[in-house]
């Protein structure tokens, strides 16, 4: 059958004319069933204008067609190029029939994809692949149902085990477009028909290109303004705004709530897990379940907060940094290696470089070796432990409740909860946020207060040392910018604030040594990342100092970092070196405080400081990649003098409290 | 196969980093094609294949050690 929407077009023909193309999830099997499909004859080349690689082969078995295996796609809206690539093959094209693999154990997440084939009306044959790893763990999709649901023909399989690969010839014989499809509120359907209608003649998949244009989807805008004569363009962005006018909620959102439900309903009907049914509950899940609960979630959050920081801060950065820093540098490393240097090279200049007041090996190894890696090692044991139990996306949960509170747009929470990871990465993911405005705002949440697992535990490390009130202090300084920042954000970006949806994995009890190989290559990581910069922290404050500019910019700064912070004018080394690393200058903090430079109060105002500081230079060129150079600098010129504000009020009241 | 630590997926680390980090690959994170939490591939590491290496090298010369000490405790019986 064939159920093309229209057999007339004006383009030429491209990728996909009367091939079958398969479809699908990464990792979900498709090369496995290519291979099945093609033997061993196969091209592998670039899709036109990209580096995105393309399969295609011949199929062996019965039709002679081409097949094209496509790069793995969570969505059909595209936001990287292989999802680009495999969305142009579809629209683009007239496919004899698309076979769409699906992992049997993920369901929902090929149900996304299979939404968006309903709404390009393509012949469609589905595969569930991997039905026995899905049997194993107790997962039963009744691909009957489902069949009779979608109306196509669905095949249980598991391809590497060739078990169910026979019927697919026989199925790719009779595809068929998938009924019903994902049915949108009587607004959005009467718009969307009145687009179809006019796109019919010049795109071969009208509905599926009318949708994405109404849901603000860049490329399609592209796509029909260059399909399209000015005055309809213009009539269709009339339609897009007006439908978004007459409703409070954003129009994409409403569309991904319809195409919520139509998911959610297709796995209440074919979906079911044995496991979790039948057996009774553990002691694991009720962890688990008392791990959310809005009250009892809050004492097991304070105790899990509680035991990182004792772990961390009291057992990390008070004996271990101890032991490692006062015994086997001080004791034994620094002192041989110096003696070394002074004996073998003559130079006063090069002798300084490596072990003077701003010496590689003195300063920037001991900061990294001596103060930084006991602490860094352990958090990441404890947040390995985290990981590993299953509490992470419980934390991720309780968070939400917090953002929700300031009223953040809910999908605003993931980025924020990645941050406590690696603000780097959680940067990159902001591109998934619909608007420039969400984009932009939880970037600078970002950079301005959500400290990296390495720079928590390094903030963690020395606030141990002091009492408890003085990490309140610190933790409410934070929350309350963050707090002050995402409320003003919530009022300037209205939005629906019960998005956030996260599968919660069981709680289990976390391995040793899976907890210590990934501690292992955290560390790894770690040290190849921020010894290089602490080097170059370290040799730029020793030329500063070396020519005498370092001496100059201490005492232009000392309104600044004396009068303003009141702290020592030796604080201004570790701000400069805190422009490459937040966590850099928190060590240089460390010491000082250690060597009693610096009072109590002073070394609050001087963490309020450093941990609203930008947090790495990696961070700023993300910035720059994802936002663009003037937002990036735009963004920094705002968080480092708030930074400092911030850092100064507090140092006027602990001042005042006396 | 990675399983991420925020969401439960199960998927196999292949590298598929986006254009814009500028760690460039040069990390041992695998982004979860899910949610985007970066998972740690102890795969990529040197470290860990180090020990591993060495665990298994030490653990065959123990159990190597082990089973001659029990040949010449039956022998000299």
């Amino acid at each position: 059958m064939s159920c093309h929407a229209s057999a007339e077009t004006n383009e030429t023909l491209s990728p996909g004319d009367g091939e079958i193309i398969l479809v699908g999830n990464p990792n979900v099997g498709k090369s496995v069933l290519f291979g099945w499909l093609t033997g061993k004859y196969v091209t592998v080349a670039n899709y036109p204008g990209t580096t995105v690689e393309v399969a295609r082969g011949i199929a062996q078995r019965d039709s002679q067609r081409v097949v094209v295996d496509t790069p793995g796609v969570n969505s059909l809206q595209p936001f990287s190029d292989d999802e680009r690539v495999t969305r142009d093959v579809l629209l683009n094209g007239t496919p004899w029939v698309v076979v769409q693999v699906a992992d049997a154990k993920n369901l929902r997440r090929a149900l996304l994809i299979t939404s968006q084939l309903a709404d390009m009306q393509v012949p469609l044959v589905l595969v569930l692949n991997m039905m026995d790893e899905a049997a194993a763990r107790q997962i039963d999709v009744d691909a009957e149902k489902l069949s009779a649901r979608l109306g196509v023909r669905v095949l249980a399989t598991a391809a590497t085990k060739h078990q169910g690969l026979d019927a697919l010839m026989d199925a790719l014989k009779t595809p068929q477009c998938i009924q019903p499809r994902v049915r949108f509120d009587d607004d959005i359907e009467r718009a969307l028909n009145a687009l179809e209608e006019k796109l019919r003649g010049v795109c071969t998949r009208p509905r599926a290109v009318a949708l994405n244009f109404l849901n603000g989807e860049a490329t399609y805008d592209a796509f029909v303004r260059a399909r399209v004569d000015a005055e309809t363009y213009a009539q269709f962005c009339r339609t897009r705004e007006q439908l978004q006018e007459r409703a409070m909620t954003p129009l994409s959102t409403r569309m991904q709530n319809a195409r919520t439900r139509w998911i959610d309903e297709t796995m209440r009907a074919v979906y079911t897990t044995q496991a979790a049914s039948a057996a009774p509950e553990t002691l694991a899940h009720k962890l688990g379940r008392w791990a959310v609960h809005p009250v009892w979630g809050i004492p097991i959050l304070l105790g899990v907060l509680f035991a990182v920081y004792e772990f961390v801060g009291v057992f990390g950065a008070g004996v271990l940094v101890g032991f490692v820093e006062n015994v086997i540098f001080g004791a034994y490393i620094n002192p041989f290696v110096t003696h070394v240097v002074r004996t073998l090279i003559p130079f006063s200049l090069a002798q300084d470089f490596l072990v003077g007041p701003y010496g590689i090996l003195t300063v920037a190894l001991t900061y990294g070796f001596a103060i930084i890696l006991p602490i860094v090692t352990t958090f990441f044991l404890a947040f390995g432990i985290l990981e590993d139990s299953g509490y992470l996306p419980r934390l991720a949960v309780m968070a939400h409740r917090l953002f929700r509170a300031m009223g953040l747009n809910g999908k605003a929470v993931l980025p924020m909860v990645l941050g406590l990871g690696c603000d780097t990465m959680a940067t990159m993911t902001t591109r998934t946020l619909e608007t420039k405005k969400d984009r932009v705002l939880v970037t600078l949440l970002l950079a301005l207060g959500v400290p990296c697992s390495a720079q928590l535990g390094v903030v963690l490390g020395m606030l141990a040392g002091m009492d408890w009130a003085a990490t309140l202090v610190w933790l409410g300084v934070v929350a309350g910018v963050l707090l002050a920042v995402g409320w003003l954000a919530a009022r300037v970006i209205p939005g629906d604030t019960s998005e956030f949806v996260l599968e919660l994995p069981p709680m289990r009890v976390p391995q040793l040594s899976h907890i210590l190989i990934k501690t292992l290559a955290r560390l790894e990581w770690y040290l190849k990342e921020v010894l290089p910069l602490f080097i170059l922290g370290t040799a730029m404050l020793f030329v500063l100092d070396a020519t005498g500019a370092l001496a100059w910019i201490q005492h232009a700064a000392e309104p600044l970092i004396v009068n303003w912070l009141g702290l020592p004018v030796q604080a201004t080394n570790a701000f400069l070196v805190g422009f490459l690393r937040r966590d850099y200058g928190a060590a240089g903090f460390f010491q000082m405080a250690q060597a009693g430079l610096l009072t109590r109060e002073q070394i609050i105002v001087a963490l309020v400081t450093i941990t609203l500081f930008v947090p790495c230079i990696a961070n700023f060129f993300v910035m720059v990649k994802e936002r663009g150079a003037k937002t990036a600098l735009a963004i920094t010129a705002f968080i480092v003098p708030f930074a400092f504000f911030v850092g100064g009020v507090l140092n006027f009241v602990l001042r005042s409290l006396g | 196969m990675i399983r991420c630590a925020l969401c439960g997926f199960e998927y196999e680390p292949v590298p598929s980093c986006p254009a814009s980090c500028p760690l460039n690959g040069a990390c041992h994170f695998v982004c979860c094609p899910r949610c985007g939490y970066q998972n740690i591939d102890a795969s990529q590491s040197a470290a860990v294949k180090l020990v591993t290496e060495k665990s298994a090298v030490i653990s065959n010369a123990v159990s190597n050690l082990v089973s001659r000490i029990e040949i010449s405790r039956i022998r000299s019986k």
